[in-house]
């Protein structure tokens, strides 16, 4: 009923918050559009019927490898096709529906034109709440000179529930959403480009059915319109028993330390079975959508626009040495060959950190299932530094840290110092990438691009500390923390703003508060 | 984080353990597990449970307990579920051609089980029988749902290790076929090649790759290299010179300036003759 009511409530806001989303042209050119003509079969309908929701929305609806000449149309019901609407033209072209993994179906759409406005139809499902923007051309910027990217970390609370079946996080992810689209509507309604997921997206174990609770059902008309790009996180992967400190043996979600995709298991069922995130997400495994082919869907990489997007699997490929270095080694290639303005990598489990989980060697070792953030840390930031990536995100710990402009910091936290790790300032403090003090992606000091920001955005959905201090000095202090503290213990998620020569990321609070923003320039 | 009933726990950790592939427990934390395993054998003995501690004790070399809890799983059911970590125990006892029958067994009475098909493959490959290995490989990983390169890649660096390089090049080659032209896959092909001196199809492969990497200065370079080693300098240096252009356009990176260092190395080069590329 509460789901329902939720549902309800996100589709009548739909057409207000997600045409305004768009822009608002794109609705009234919608409803202008004539009688469009049939292309791959015979039906014909006007596209002016997408001015108004009719039909029943599928289970869940999706949009999945949005580029600029193609995009997937992924849903979870009985509708057998799904048709395309082009916005000013009014043609149609319906396609009968391929059968996916777990009851999904998808469509996929090719031959569309980059930077441009389309509608879609799902069976008899239609509305203008249906549309979405295929993806400029490799390099350009969209027409409004702004690409606009949403992260949400550890976001996957709605699906979880208390001893006595009620919400245990009741309207925390909820908020984090509508803080972010009281931050849009104050900015013009700047269409939402993606929606990057950094992985615990469906708590606690990462079924189907958390799945639906946490990101279908809370998010619904938001995946109609923005393309979702996940990355897997230590929740995404069932069950685990470990000896935890001061807990005794236990068996619990997100301690897996397997590195088989095939393992996922939970208490409720007998036999192991493929993760269920592998079923529901289309990956461009093959380079379908840019960058260099991975050869699995657990780590991929995309191009959208002029940002390159590489997504890791810091769960399962990172615990097998040899699996490890074959994305290693891939990456290696993806970036060397990437020569977009930009470029984004997301994972789950972050290389510094001391909110609830800690990154430092002891600490992680004492957690046994957190070996992915030492061999992350490693093996994989002295590639980012050395390829040009710009900004790096994850989650794992439940608030927000953002680093310096950092370079060459392997150790622990007591090892950071600012002369040797970070860009600084003119009175030789560490910049703060905020204001004046933004940071130029070709270092002024090294005359090389060798620097990263790493964030930790981990507090989409619930915010908790543990004993962690967010005191990681490779982190920035921030001003808006009471306590001056290097991270924010603050709900919220990240919206990152990319033109051609300045991106700058925010962390935006459950109310729709900037509480810090980094600019980088080039 | 959930805590769950111990008997829960048990009953998808017996599955795990009878289906999981062996290195899916090679993890720190083995002895944990063995810890918890003894517990629940002690409150309700199983057969799930015996198997499932005897794997973990081969995989830590105690082939002694090992044994003691197959029988003990032999005497409280099916025998024929038996038969795969028997087949286990033998195989890291040295005894490959034994293990064989044991999982031949086991893969009678559950067909296609990825595991014992995999866990036979080894075995063929250490009695020597190639082909069949390759066979169990084909079929373990046709079988597998999304197998990801990096099982390509460990399979593959068995067969080398067992000195069966054709063996570890048509596992690349699968793996190829399976998953699309990769990096990893044919990188490893082409390590494998010139291990062989077989210029010709190393610089064969770093062409195929062409496309999959964009021709990006490091696939230039790295032709080049290969064009180096096959002694054709000419080559080497044309397209050194032309990753060179193609880096002015480039913002600087550390990676860049290796790649114009390497570069600049191989302008030394010095055309050998009789090499045939």
């Amino acid at each position: 009923m509460i789901v329902r009511s939720i549902r309800a409530r996100a589709s009548r806001a739909a057409i207000a918050l997600l045409c305004g989303l768009l822009g608002l042209s794109a609705c009234s050119e919608l409803s202008a559009t004539g009688s469009p003509t049939s292309t791959s079969t015979s039906l014909s309908v006007p596209a002016s019927v997408l001015a108004e929701t009719s039909g029943t929305p599928p289970a869940r609806l999706f949009l999945q490898q949005v580029t600029s000449s193609s995009a997937i149309i992924k849903w979870r019901g009985p509708a057998a096709e799904a048709c395309l609407y082009a916005a000013a033209g009014g043609k149609i072209r319906c396609q009968a529906a391929l059968e996916t993994a777990s009851e999904h179906r998808e469509v996929r759409f090719v031959g569309l034109s980059a930077d441009r406005q389309y509608g879609y139809s799902v069976g008899t499902y239609r509305g203008p709440e249906l549309r979405f923007r295929t993806a400029p051309r490799s390099g350009q910027l969209p027409a409004d000179g702004t690409l606009r990217l949403w992260l949400l970390g550890d976001s996957g609370t709605a699906s979880v529930r208390n001893g006595a079946g009620l919400p245990k996080y009741p309207g925390k992810a909820q908020a984090v959403m509508e803080g972010f689209l009281a931050y849009n509507r104050d900015r013009s309604d700047d269409p939402l480009d993606m929606i990057l997921l950094l992985g615990d997206n469906a708590y606690p174990a990462g079924t189907d059915r958390e799945w639906q609770l946490a990101l279908f059902d809370l998010y619904g008309p938001l995946l109609y319109q923005s393309s979702l790009w996940p990355t897997i996180g230590n929740h995404e992967m069932g069950y685990g028993e470990i000896d935890y400190p001061g807990y005794g043996r236990v068996t619990w979600s997100g301690v897996s330390t397997s590195a088989s995709a095939d393992s996922f298991w939970t208490p409720q069922q007998r036999a192991p079975q493929r993760m269920p995130y592998l079923d529901i997400f289309t990956l461009p495994a093959a380079a379908e959508a840019g960058g260099v082919a991975s050869g699995t869907e657990q780590y991929y990489a995309f191009d959208y626009g002029n940002v390159h997007v590489v997504s890791l699997d810091s769960q399962l490929s990172a615990r097998d040495a040899s699996q490890r270095e074959a994305m290693r080694q891939w990456l290696v290639a993806d970036l060397a060959a990437n020569e977009l303005d930009w470029t984004i990598v997301i994972f789950h489990h972050p290389p510094y950190t001391k909110g609830s989980h800690d990154s430092d060697t002891e600490a992680t070792r004492r957690v046994g299932y957190d070996q992915p953030i030492l061999d992350m840390r490693r093996e994989f930031t002295p590639v980012f530094e050395d390829y040009g990536v710009d900004l790096v995100y994850s989650g794992h710990s439940h608030s927000y840290e953002r680093s310096w402009y950092l370079h060459g910091h392997r150790g622990d936290a007591d090892s950071f110092r600012p002369e040797l790790h970070a860009e600084l300032n003119a009175d030789g403090e560490p910049a703060t990438g905020r204001g004046e003090q933004f940071y130029s992606q070709v270092s002024p000091a090294s005359q090389a691009d060798d620097k990263v920001v790493y964030t930790v955005a981990g507090s989409s959905g619930k915010l908790s500390l543990g004993k962690g201090k967010l005191d990681h000095p490779a982190h920035a202090m921030q001003p808006r923390d009471p306590q001056l503290r290097h991270g924010l213990a603050q709900l919220g998620s990240v919206v990152i703003d990319v033109g051609r020569s300045v991106l700058t990321a925010r962390f935006i609070n459950d109310q729709g508060e900037v509480l810090d923003s980094v600019s980088i320039r080039r | 984080m959930f805590l769950s009933g111990a008997r829960a726990a048990a009953l998808g950790l017996g599955c795990l353990a009878l289906l999981a592939p062996l290195w899916l427990w090679a993890h720190p934390g083995s002895e944990l597990s063995l810890h918890y395993l003894s517990g629940q054998i002690a409150a309700a003995p199983a057969q799930h449970l015996y198997l499932q501690r005897a794997s973990l004790l081969i995989e830590v070399g105690d082939f002694s307990a090992a044994r003691a809890d197959i029988d003990a799983a032999k005497a409280l059911g099916d025998p024929r579920q038996v038969a795969y970590v028997q087949g286990l125990l033998l195989f890291q006892s040295g005894q490959a051609a034994a293990a064989i029958e044991q999982f031949s067994d086991y893969l009678q009475s559950h067909p296609g089980a990825l595991p014992a098909l995999e866990a036979r493959a080894r075995a063929w490959q250490q009695v020597g029988e190639a082909e069949r290995a390759l066979g169990d490989y084909r079929q373990f990983l046709a079988g597998s749902a999304a197998p990801a390169p990096g099982q390509y890649l460990a399979l593959a660096a068995l067969a080398e290790e067992s000195n069966k390089p054709e063996l570890a090049l048509a596992l690349l080659d699968q793996g190829m076929a399976r998953l699309g032209m990769n990096i990893n896959l044919q990188r490893a092909a082409i390590a494998l090649a010139l291990s062989n001196q077989q210029w010709a199809a190393a610089i064969r492969r770093q062409q195929l790759l062409g496309e999959t990497m964009k021709h990006s200065p490091l696939w230039q370079l790295q032709l080049a290299e290969l064009y180096v080693q096959a002694g054709h300098c000419d080559r080497a240096q044309a397209l050194v010179q032309e990753m060179q252009a193609g880096l002015q356009r480039r913002r600087v990176t550390p990676a860049l300036q290796r790649l114009q260092a390497r570069g600049e190395a191989l302008k030394s080069c010095r055309s050998r003759t009789g090499i045939p590329a």
